[in-house]
């Protein structure tokens, strides 16, 4: 999951980006309106969390541009105000949710999850572990593990498969997968490629072939089969 | 661009108005003084007509006049002249005054060329025709058929008079006329200066007071004024009123923040330096601090509602609705909630009558508090109304919201109504929707009351006043 951070207090921030990093999410983070409208059109982010009070473009022309663009990407929208007309607006501008700041944590992560469980009605997203036959991929420690062995995964190798994990059961795009993961930075771009990093994950947690909980799906990207 | 002053307005106008209204005046008197005089100019003539006829006598076959009272129908070129004419139109008989007409060769030949008018010669017996004809210059003419007894024969008396007095009588009548609407006019617009200055009085007494205030001498518009201006003073006074009491709010306020926030800082100053003891305080007393600025601020937009006590009413149903539109869309916190579908609010009890007198501003964040609770706390099913109701000869706005969840706890009815306090733990949150309600609800001398709902859960009954503040 790669969540997208709008917002132009350098602060308020390297605050938010760090508490997603510390549970294991990555994060862009663009201080302005127009970067922000760029980013949610170019690249597929799970959900935004935009400030309302942003220099230039503000929060709601960001939603209102996005929305009319047709993006259905889920926004959660961080406001210094209190007043209900201000969040009246960014609902009706097309946010998902809001939050009043000051914004704490467990607090911004419970309305994630009922937003993403609201927009994208997916029930694995409460399940910190996922199971696929001897296979299990834990959220919370970030560890995979065959037959109770630990599976060694680099970042973008764990990203992308929690990301086709969390996706089960739908054909996920090479663009949509690149999109997912935060690229090692120093790495051999061919290396660092979606084919090859997929081809990785599956010899990791299948060497013998036996699950193939991961399918290529010709032309259109690859499949996480649904438990049974 | 700065607008005319009303002193410039009102001058403007009448420098338009009052030429077009004299004129008009000016234009109708000298019609009527033209119909007097004409009427008067026939009324002459008959008398001369009839004094012409008692002269005359037919004699033979020929009209003789022995004495003409008239001493003008003697004089040559008198300017008034009688005639005899045949119902031919040959002239019978003249006046010796006819003999000399102005500078003309031959009067008696142009008067021949005159009479045979059919106006003039046309007359039947007994009719008299009154006429403007022309020989050397303007005359009015009055003919009148007679048939002079079985003797004589039927004839027409003509009587000639010049126009040349009445044309001096009404030019000299004009002039007085043009000088009366002068004088006229300058008399009004003097008159009207001193009206305006008059009526102004009042506004120059409101700018003194106005300028008193500026200089710090008063504290409001002491009176009296007239009638027209008493709705502006009285909402100058409110807003002079609301404004000392938001300043005294505001210092209020800041009393209040520098003494509440100075301890929870001298405890995080005077606490020793033990990692998680003190970072557990820090967060206490931060969170604490946090609670105070953000009720505080609540407080502090509510000191604007006052400017609107002078607006219209607000109707309560789109306002409601709008916002229980997009609360409507908000996804619902905790796993025990994991359906797509929000709760349930039914909205068919708000009446379409219902309106907030206040800003609409505040009655937003005093629903949207209320029902960002209840929607936090209900299984399924939320219920919104609001009505008009007339209790103790006081009209109330009632507003409620009842919910299905497990409503409030005993004994904690009034607690949750305080800044930061809260029932439950479960659900994160600061805990200062309800006593914004509170600050908002006191403010408009409403009433706040929790029970219990028809549908299980809590129920939020919001009283506010149903008529303007009344204004003194």
């Amino acid at each position: 999951m790669r969540f997208l951070i709008v917002e132009d207090h350098i602060g308020m921030a390297d605050q938010l980006s760090r508490g997603f990093s510390d549970r294991g999410y990555s994060t862009k983070l663009v201080s302005n309106g127009e970067e922000g409208l760029f980013e949610a059109q170019e690249i597929d982010y799970t959900l935004a969390v935009v400030d309302l009070g942003l220099p230039g473009m503000s929060g709601l022309e960001l939603i209102k541009k996005l929305r009319k663009a047709g993006n259905q990407l889920p926004i959660i929208v961080l406001t210094a105000r209190n007043d209900v007309e201000t969040i009246v607006q960014a609902m009706e501008a097309g946010a998902d949710d809001y939050l009043k700041k000051p914004v704490y944590f467990e607090e911004l992560f419970a309305h994630i999850e009922a937003v993403l469980r609201r927009v994208l009605g997916d029930p694995k997203l409460d399940e910190p572990v996922l199971e696929y036959g001897e296979l299990s991929l834990d959220t919370r420690k970030r560890v995979v593990t065959l037959a109770r062995e630990r599976v060694e995964l680099t970042r973008a190798e764990y990203e992308i498969l929690e990301h086709l994990w969390r996706n089960a059961g739908r054909v996920q795009s090479k663009k949509t997968i690149a999109d997912s993961y935060q690229r090692d930075p120093g790495a051999d771009p061919k290396a660092n490629s979606v084919e090859g990093l997929v081809g990785r994950i599956k010899r990791k947690i299948d060497p013998d072939k036996n699950l193939q909980p991961i399918e290529t799906v010709r032309g259109r990207g690859y499949l996480f089969r649904e438990a049974h | 661009m700065k607008p005319p002053s009303i002193r410039l307005r009102l001058l403007a106008a009448s420098l338009v108005i009052l030429p077009l209204f004299l004129g008009l005046t000016a234009w109708a008197l000298d019609r009527a003084f033209g119909n007097y005089q004409r009427q008067a100019q026939q009324e002459s003539m008959r008398l001369q007509q009839l004094l012409l006829a008692k002269a005359a006598d037919w004699v033979g076959s020929e009209w003789r006049f022995d004495a003409l009272d008239e001493s003008r129908l003697s004089l040559l070129g008198s300017g008034l002249y009688a005639y005899v004419v045949s119902t031919q139109g040959d002239i019978l008989w003249h006046s010796p005054s006819a003999g000399l007409i102005g500078d003309l060769p031959d009067p008696l030949a142009a008067a021949a060329q005159m009479v045979q008018s059919p106006d003039l010669y046309g007359t039947g017996i007994g009719d008299s025709r009154f006429e403007e004809c022309v020989l050397d210059t303007d005359y009015f003419c009055l003919s009148t058929g007679v048939a002079w007894g079985s003797a004589g024969p039927e004839s027409i008396f003509l009587i000639v008079e010049s126009q040349a007095r009445a044309i001096a009588a009404r030019s000299a009548y004009r002039s007085y006329l043009l000088w009366l609407c002068l004088g006229a006019a300058v008399l009004l617009l003097l008159a009207q200066s001193l009206i305006v200055r008059w009526g102004l009085v009042p506004l120059r007494r409101i700018a003194i007071a106005i300028k008193r205030l500026e200089r710090g001498k008063s504290d409001r518009l002491d009176g009296p004024y007239p009638d027209e201006l008493v709705p502006l003073t009285d909402n100058i006074n409110i807003l002079l009123a609301s404004e000392k009491r938001r300043r005294e709010r505001v210092r209020n306020t800041m009393d209040r923040l520098t003494h509440v926030l100075k301890t929870p800082l001298m405890l995080i100053r005077n606490s020793r330096d033990e990692e998680h003891e003190f970072r557990e305080l820090v967060q206490d007393q931060v969170t604490r601090m946090l609670g105070i600025v953000e009720g505080e601020l609540a407080k502090a937009r509510l000191d604007g509602a006052a400017a609107d006590i002078l607006g219209k009413p607000v109707p309560v149903q789109p306002v409601l609705q709008r916002i229980v539109d997009a609360y409507g869309r908000l996804p619902r916190l905790g796993a025990q909630f994991p359906g797509r579908e929000g709760p349930d609010i039914d909205t068919s009890a708000v009446a379409a009558d219902a309106v907030f007198h206040g800003e609409e501003r505040d009655l937003q964040d005093l629903f949207g508090s209320v029902l960002e609770n209840s929607l936090k706390y209900c299984r399924s099913q939320i219920a919104v109304g609001a009505h008009l109701t007339h209790e103790a000869d006081e009209h109330w706005l009632e507003l409620t919201v009842g919910d299905d969840g497990d409503g409030i706890p005993p004994g904690y009815e009034q607690a949750i109504l305080q800044r930061g306090a809260r029932a439950d733990t479960t659900n994160i949150g600061q805990g200062l929707g309800l006593s914004i309600v509170v600050e908002i609800v006191s403010a408009y001398g409403g009433s706040l009351q929790v029970d219990r709902s028809d549908l299980g859960g809590a129920l939020f009954v919001i009283k506010l006043p149903g008529a303007p503040p009344a204004v003194s």
